[in-house]
This record gives C-alpha cells, sequence and structure tokens, in this order.
C-alpha cells in the first residue's frame, strides 16, 4: 500500500515537472515570439492581456483596463466599427474556424499603429456561446505602411496611364494578348474598350507591317533599349498612324507584363514629307539654275543669229563683198526658206524658255520670307503667266484653253505678304481648276476661270472660281488634308492646296475656304490682311 | 563724253558666253569689248590698260567672286560702270549690291538678253542711267 502512494506520489510530481516545463517552454516561445496575448470572454467581457500586449504598445503592464472597453478605447474611431464588426459576426457564427481583423491602436505615444488581431474560440457554455477566446495582435504597421504606399503609387499610375495623351498598352508576355489600353490608345486607333482586350495585336490588325511586332517585343524582351522606334499601326477605319514606340517589361501588381507607349507622330510625319517635297521643289530651283548657262547660249547665238544675217550691218555687208556674196539676195533667200522665221522663233522660244525659269527659281528658293507690300493683280498676273506655260506631259490639260477673265476693284490696297508664297497659292489652285476641267468626261464649252480681287472690310479679297466640275461634298470635307488627292497615283502630291491652305492662314493670317456646286463649278476665296 | 571705242570688260566663265557677247558687240562700233574667263585675268589686264566704261560681270567666277572684283575695281576706276549677270536669285547679291549703288536696272538674270543689256548700256551713256556713289576707302 505504501509503494502505490509512492508511486502516484512520484507520477504526480512527474506530471506537475511536465506541465512547468510545457509552460516555460510557452512563455519561451511567447517571449521569443514577441506575441501579445489576449484572451476574451466574450460573455464578461473581461480581457487578459499578457506583458507583452502592453509592450508592443510601449505601455506598462496593467495600464489599460483588462476589458472589452479598454481594447476598445485604444482602436482609431474610423477601424473600431469594422473590427467590432468582424468579432460579433464571428461570435455569432458560433465561434467557427478564427477571428482576424486589421485595426489602427493608439500607442503610448499617442501614434496609430497598424495592428493584426488573430483569435480561436476554445470553450463554449451549453448553450453554444463562446466563454473562452484566446488570440494575439502582431504589430503590422510597416508592411501596413508599405502597402497603402504601393497602392497609392498603383493609383497614380493608374491615373496617368489613363488620362497619358500618348497611347499606353499592356501586353500579356507569353500570349501577347492586350491586358488593359488607356483612353488614348482607343481615341486615337477609333476602338472601345471592349473591342482590343484580350486579343493580340494580330488579332486587331494592329502592325502594317506584321514584322515589325516580332522586332518589337524580341527587342524589349532581350532587354535593349526600345525607345522611340517610329512603327506604322492601322486604326480601326483602316487608316494608317504613325508612332513613336517605346516599351519596356514592367511589374505591375506583381505581375511581369509588357508596357508599350506609342506617341502618335502621323501629323509631324505629314509635315516632314512636306517639307522632303518642299525641298525636292528647292534642288529644283537648282538644277533650274544650272539650265540657265546653256539656255543664255541659245538665246545669245540666236540673237547673233539674226545680227549677222542682217543686210543693213556694215560689217556685214564688208564681210559679204570680200567674198563677192550679195548680201540682199542671201537675205532674200533666208527669207523665202524661213530661215529669219526660224532664227525668230528660236529666239522667242530662248526668251520664253527664261522667263519660266526665271519664274520657277523665283518661287522654288527656300522662302527667306521676305516680307514686302505686295500687289497682288500683280502676283496674280505672274501666276497666271506660269500657268499658261503649265502643261503636263500627258498633256491633259492645257491652260491656254481656259478663258481666263481678272476683275480688279478700285483701288485695292496692298498687302503685306511674301509674294512667292501667294503666288505658289495661286498657280496650285489654277492648276488643280484646269486639271479638273480637263478631266470632265464631257467638256465644257467654254471652260472659264473668273478672277476677282476686292476691298473686303480689313482684307483684300480674291476669288477664283471655275465653271469646272465642282467638288462633291465629302471631298470637300477633305480637300485642304495633306496628301489628299483625287487623282490617280503618280499625278500630283496631294500637297498643294494643304501648303497653300497653310501658308495663307499660318503664315499670312488669312482665311483660306472652298465652296462648290457639283457641276457648277468651284470658288476658291482668299482673305488676306492689309496694314 | 567718248561714244567711240567704249571699252566694255566682260567676265563670265562661260566660254560661249563670252564669244556671244563678244561677237555681239562686235556690231556696234562705238564699243570695244574684250572678255576674261575669271575676274583675276580681268584685274592683271587693268594694271597695263586703260580704265573700261563698264563691266558686265558674271556673279558666279571662279575664285574671286563677281562682288569683290567689283569692289576692287572700284578703287583703281572709280567711273566705272557695272552690269551684274546672275544666275540665282541670292537675295544676299541683290543687298550687298545695293551697297555699291547697282540697281534693279543693272541686274540681269540669266539666260541674258544681249539687247536688253544693249539698252542699259545706252541709258547709262545717256545719262539715265543713274549714279554710282564713290567707294568707300578702307
Amino acid at each position: 500500500m505504501k509503494n502505490n502512494l509512492k508511486k502516484k506520489e512520484e507520477a504526480l510530481q512527474s506530471a506537475e515537472s511536465a506541465i512547468k516545463d510545457q509552460e516555460d517552454r510557452l512563455d519561451l516561445t511567447m517571449k521569443a515570439t514577441q506575441a501579445a496575448i489576449w484572451e476574451l470572454n466574450p460573455q464578461t467581457g473581461e480581457v487578459v492581456f499578457s506583458d507583452e500586449w502592453f509592450s508592443i504598445l510601449g505601455y506598462t503592464p496593467g495600464e489599460v483596463v483588462p476589458s472589452f472597453e479598454g481594447w476598445a478605447g485604444l482602436i482609431h474611431p474610423d477601424d473600431l466599427p469594422e473590427a467590432t464588426r468582424i468579432l460579433n459576426h464571428y461570435l455569432n457564427k458560433g465561434g467557427t474556424k478564427y477571428y482576424e481583423a486589421q485595426f489602427r491602436m493608439r500607442n503610448k505615444k499617442g501614434e496609430w499603429r497598424w495592428i493584426l488581431g488573430k483569435g480561436q474560440a476554445v470553450e463554449w457554455d451549453e448553450k453554444g456561446k463562446v466563454t473562452r477566446m484566446p488570440g494575439l495582435n502582431v504589430d503590422i504597421h510597416r508592411q501596413k505602411v508599405a502597402e497603402e504606399a504601393l497602392r497609392d503609387s498603383e493609383k497614380k499610375f493608374s491615373e496617368i496611364f489613363m488620362l497619358s495623351p500618348d497611347s499606353i498598352v499592356l501586353f500579356d508576355l507569353k500570349t501577347e494578348k492586350i491586358i488593359e489600353v488607356n483612353e488614348s490608345f482607343l481615341t486615337i486607333f477609333g476602338y472601345t474598350r471592349k473591342e482590343v482586350l484580350g486579343k493580340t495585336g494580330r488579332e486587331i490588325s494592329l502592325y502594317v507591317s506584321p514584322s515589325d511586332q516580332e522586332m518589337l517585343f524580341k527587342q524589349i524582351n532581350k532587354g535593349e533599349k526600345t525607345k522611340n522606334i517610329e512603327i506604322a499601326f492601322y486604326r480601326s477605319d483602316g487608316e494608317v498612324t504613325v508612332q513613336l514606340i517605346s516599351g519596356r517589361e514592367v511589374m505591375i501588381s506583381g505581375e511581369l507584363v509588357l508596357l508599350i507607349i506609342g506617341k502618335d507622330v502621323t501629323e509631324l510625319k505629314k509635315i516632314e514629307e512636306m517639307m522632303i517635297q518642299t525641298e525636292k521643289i528647292v534642288s529644283l530651283g537648282g538644277i533650274a539654275h544650272e539650265i540657265n548657262n546653256p539656255l543664255g547660249i541659245v538665246l545669245q547665238a540666236a540673237q547673233n543669229l539674226q545680227l549677222r544675217s542682217r543686210s543693213d550691218f556694215p560689217k556685214n555687208l564688208e564681210a559679204a563683198e570680200e567674198i563677192g556674196l550679195d548680201i540682199e539676195l542671201m537675205a532674200k533667200y533666208m527669207h523665202s526658206r524661213k530661215m529669219d522665221v526660224f532664227i525668230e522663233d528660236i529666239k522667242s522660244a530662248a526668251v520664253r524658255a527664261a522667263d519660266i525659269i526665271k519664274r520657277m527659281l523665283l518661287f522654288s528658293r527656300k522662302s527667306q520670307s521676305q516680307r514686302t507690300l505686295c500687289r497682288l493683280p500683280v502676283i496674280v498676273e505672274n501666276a497666271l503667266s506660269l500657268a499658261k506655260n503649265d502643261f503636263d506631259l500627258k498633256k491633259t490639260y492645257d491652260f491656254k484653253k481656259i478663258s481666263v477673265n481678272v476683275h480688279v476693284e478700285k483701288d485695292v490696297p496692298k498687302v503685306n505678304c511674301t509674294e512667292t508664297e501667294i503666288e505658289q497659292v495661286m498657280l496650285n489652285i489654277l492648276r488643280n481648276a484646269a486639271q479638273a476641267m480637263a478631266e470632265m468626261p464631257v467638256q465644257k464649252h467654254e471652260p472659264t476661270i473668273d478672277i476677282r480681287i476686292s476691298t473686303h472690310d480689313d482684307t483684300v479679297c480674291i476669288e477664283i472660281e471655275d465653271n469646272g466640275p465642282g467638288i462633291p461634298d465629302h471631298v470637300k470635307k477633305k480637300v485642304m488634308e495633306p496628301f489628299f488627292t483625287t487623282k490617280g497615283p503618280g499625278i500630283g502630291t496631294g500637297l498643294g492646296l494643304s501648303v497653300s491652305y497653310f501658308i495663307i492662314t499660318k503664315i499670312h493670317g488669312g482665311q483660306f475656304t472652298v465652296s462648290s456646286q457639283p457641276g457648277t463649278g468651284t470658288t476658291f476665296t482668299i482673305y488676306l490682311p492689309y496694314e | 563724253m567718248k561714244s567711240v571705242g567704249q571699252k566694255i570688260f566682260i567676265i563670265d566663265d562661260e566660254k560661249s558666253i563670252c564669244r556671244n557677247f563678244l561677237d555681239f558687240f562686235d556690231y556696234y562700233e562705238q564699243f570695244d569689248a574684250v572678255a576674261y574667263l575669271c575676274a583675276e585675268d580681268a584685274l592683271d589686264s587693268l594694271n597695263e590698260t586703260e580704265c573700261p566704261f563698264l563691266c558686265i560681270v558674271d556673279n558666279r567666277l571662279p575664285g574671286m567672286r563677281g562682288e569683290e572684283f567689283i569692289n576692287r575695281v572700284r578703287m583703281i576706276c572709280p567711273k566705272c560702270r557695272f552690269l551684274i549677270c546672275t544666275g540665282s536669285l541670292d537675295i544676299q547679291l541683290t543687298s550687298s549690291f545695293q551697297e555699291i549703288g547697282l540697281t534693279q536696272e543693272d541686274i540681269f538674270f540669266k539666260p541674258v538678253d544681249m539687247f536688253k543689256v544693249l539698252e542699259r548700256i545706252e541709258d547709262i551713256i545717256a545719262g539715265k542711267g543713274g549714279t554710282l556713289g564713290y567707294p568707300v576707302c578702307g
């Protein structure tokens, strides 16, 4: 019997020791993890806080009332309702699984710290209500702040993304499908978001040259600098837009995506083309210059020919006598064989060519914007004279067949302008009129161009009206656009009217309009301000 | 003013143009024309001969340009008149010649009509061609 008692004592001691060990271990663990332990009795509202619980907030143990209210009193007023709601929800559901909430607590210094509270019910009463719920608090302030900063920066990025005037597209790296596009993309390319999300560039025929997409993605993938690469794209309506593309792989919301930014340079390209065309015209001036010397020789030799065939020149008479030539007879022969006419033709053709070259040089040289007070009627006459010498190689129109009437109002003031540029505009309009009239399937009996110059308020008004085929409405809208042309390929550049529009409105501050009655004719009206 | 054998210098790098001018002025006994293919040759000959009454100068010459030639000649021959033949419409050309006293009527754009040149020369002789200011030495 004594043995049994001793055995029981030993077993008890051993068990107590084991419990103490466990408690020590728990204590150590608690201290090691710095977990702030609490235990709540939801029925009484009593709470037990561990020492760590106090210290993570900088309080001394016992400084906070050990109750639900004590805890609630430290919670940020904005967070308390939600935290309480989550707790009640947990308790009402019978305390299944675990409770978790994030809230700000006020520490000893008065600062708000983000805390994560986690707990789990371990005891219930007969009615199934939770009577014991231990849990712990973890200081998550640093992570929370970082999360918010990330959220803010993502929000900022999102705003920049959406509002940027450049087109921005996010592509999935693997599938090459469009993940997101910004507003500018939709506007510039003419799509709705629904039409493009989830599609690849190929599926919506984005690239004018499909190989461009391969090149672009490959370059970005290799990590090579991909900045301002000029690529042409199709809009939804088939029109081409040229973009400067920059792209790279970026991390967004934890995922690696392809970010592509496109800067629309379509207009810029058009202006570039315009300038190149103008350059070509300017170099034409260089060629014209080279032609002048041989042309000079033609003219001068013809003039000398005339001089030397004259029978009244002393030196001619002398030379003729010396060889026994009857110079009068020679003159007669030359006249009967029309050699005098031929020489005159050569001379006048050379003079005419000289005149054309002079005018060409005049308006093909780089406009150093020499502004002078110009007499518009003179400019119009110059342009007409050039137009008359103008006929295209296929001889589809001959300006001389058109009857031109010029009416100039009395006392039209001089206008401050660059003469060559206004001449260029006039010539362009005249050419267009002539071509349009020549291309009519049924020719007008009397193709006419009326030019009226008058004063109108503080501007000088020039109207150029033809009785040609007119311009239909849908064409009229686009007629001043660069590169718009109704002529076949290779005929004209489609730049004429747009350059003219630019010269009148932007360079001279005037107005340039077109009105037309299909079947009746077209009128171009120019207003130029005068001082 | 002498109207017989008035000396005219023609300076142009294009031989045929020189020849044509010479042949042209050949008819007009009142003129005695001489041609040079470059400004330097013309200046050299000035050292040995008397001043011409007029020079017809191509602005684009190999070596010394027409403008400089004119300025040099004006130092030696202050009364000499000048006509410019030019293939280009350089604005700078016009303004710098205006400083010398030349006007639009003294400038002929290539290809040059020789009868018009003759008209201008006759105007100058008749006193209708304006005067050039004396060159500023410097």
